[in-house]
């Protein structure tokens, strides 16, 4: 575990989109992180890494992918990467043999309410 | 101890195909040591090729099994050293929530920001709550969250689990295997529901999965397991009060799940026929 809890579980491209993503404080299209990226490269990274990279961060639930007009933006889903590797931790062990309360996954508004309703009730 | 169906299809259908295993071992032992056996393979008789198929198939699932098993122990034992190393007395709210708390099984909190709430070990299973979650609920939700770990607890979950995905595992030519282990992973956590909202009320259940699933940075199993579907059958569960009925096999899983079932069928008459045409005294039986 000391492997994961130094920073090891983003691999170095991955390090610098969510550093991107943590200094911008909000949900970004994937151009902007493009551009954020190339700022200070000779040799630019193109379009389709960066999407891949992000689509990768929002499937293991470290970035928080959102639809907003044709495409999509992104946003930091955890705080840190001591927060990222515990998001590891939990998922490596959950894969084998964790049982707990909550999926990282959002609710729709639908669901939320039904929610709501029976917490209200009498 | 509730009926646990999926688990127990998935252990008859491995015990089910385990004579059939050691079938494979006696063949691929006849294969390397009889020269009659060793003339079929190399006349390329069907029989054998079969029988080297399945002994195949049998390398494949006891190997896939081993790894599941030891992958599942390494990840206990790293789980357990974490909690290990973040545990924290319990202070504040959650020394407040934990004192009036009739534990059935042992609740250990661990310092960090994020919510979590799960229930692990494998022989004597503990509750982990993280301080996030204390700040994240209300006591009567904090209540039902422990109350349904503690269902885990009770049932050893996490032990079903780890059998569960190891069968799957070793039963790798028969896709439905892997739906059966989702079956009883989703069967637990509906279990584990009805008895947290037996002991809290299901008001407290509700009101600990809204702001879970609200929660920012609310964190927990896996990705495989993230899934919304699940989350509208717990919901459905905590109005009705009653368990969802599980849906149909999905068809195209249980049409590969027949192709694999026939294959292993074929493999295993493939292997019976080396060992008549082999054994001079089985060819007289
Ligand atoms: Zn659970």
């Amino acid at each position: 575990m000391g492997r994961s809890e130094r920073g090891a579980v983003l691999g170095p491209l991955e390090s610098e989109v969510m550093n991107v993503l943590w200094g911008a404080g909000e949900a970004l299209p994937v151009r902007a992180v493009l551009d954020e990226l190339n700022r200070e490269r000779t040799a630019p990274l193109a379009y389709t890494t960066v999407m891949t990279v992000l689509s990768r961060l929002a499937d293991r639930g470290v970035a928080r992918r959102r639809r907003a007009g044709r495409g999509y933006v992104y946003q930091a889903e955890l705080g840190s990467p001591a927060d990222i590797a515990v998001r590891q931790l939990l998922d490596d062990y959950g894969d084998a043999a964790l049982a707990s309360f909550v999926d990282h996954v959002d609710g729709d508004e639908r669901l939320r309410s039904r929610l709501r309703r029976l917490v209200d009730e009498p | 101890m509730t009926r646990d169906r999926p688990l127990l299809v998935l252990l008859a259908a491995a015990a089910a195909s385990y004579p059939a295993l050691v079938l494979g071992w006696c063949v691929a032992a006849l294969l390397g040591t009889v020269p009659a056996a060793r003339e079929l393979w190399l006349a390329g008789h069907p029989g054998a090729l079969a029988a080297a198929l399945l002994v195949l198939m049998a390398a494949v699932a006891v190997g896939n099994a081993a790894r599941v098993l030891v992958r599942g122990l390494w990840q206990t034992w790293r789980f357990h050293r974490w909690v290990a190393r973040r545990r924290v007395p319990p202070s504040g709210r959650a020394h407040a929530a934990l004192a009036g708390w009739d534990a059935v099984a042992p609740v250990r909190l661990v310092g960090t920001r994020q919510p979590l709430a799960a229930t692990a070990g494998l022989w004597r299973p503990y509750v982990v709550i993280s301080s996030g979650l204390v700040a994240e609920l209300g006591g009567a939700e904090l209540r039902a969250v422990l109350a349904h770990e503690e269902a885990h607890a009770r049932r050893r979950d996490p032990l079903r689990l780890l059998l569960g995905r190891a069968l799957a595992a070793h039963l790798w030519f028969l896709p439905l295997a892997a739906e059966m282990c989702g079956r009883a992973r989703r069967g637990y956590e509906l279990a584990a529901d009805r008895h947290a909202a037996d002991r809290c009320g299901r008001a407290a259940v509700a009101g600990a999965l809204l702001r879970l699933v609200s929660a920012p940075m609310s964190t927990a199993s896996t990705a495989a397991f993230a899934d919304p579907g699940f989350l509208r059958a717990r919901v459905s569960q905590l109005e009705s009060g009653q368990p969802p009925r599980a849906g149909a096999l999905p068809r195209g899983r249980t049409a590969l799940t027949m192709s694999g079932a026939l294959a292993f069928v074929l493999t295993v008459s493939g292997a019976w026929m080396v060992m008549l045409l082999t054994c001079p005294g089985m060819a007289g039986l």
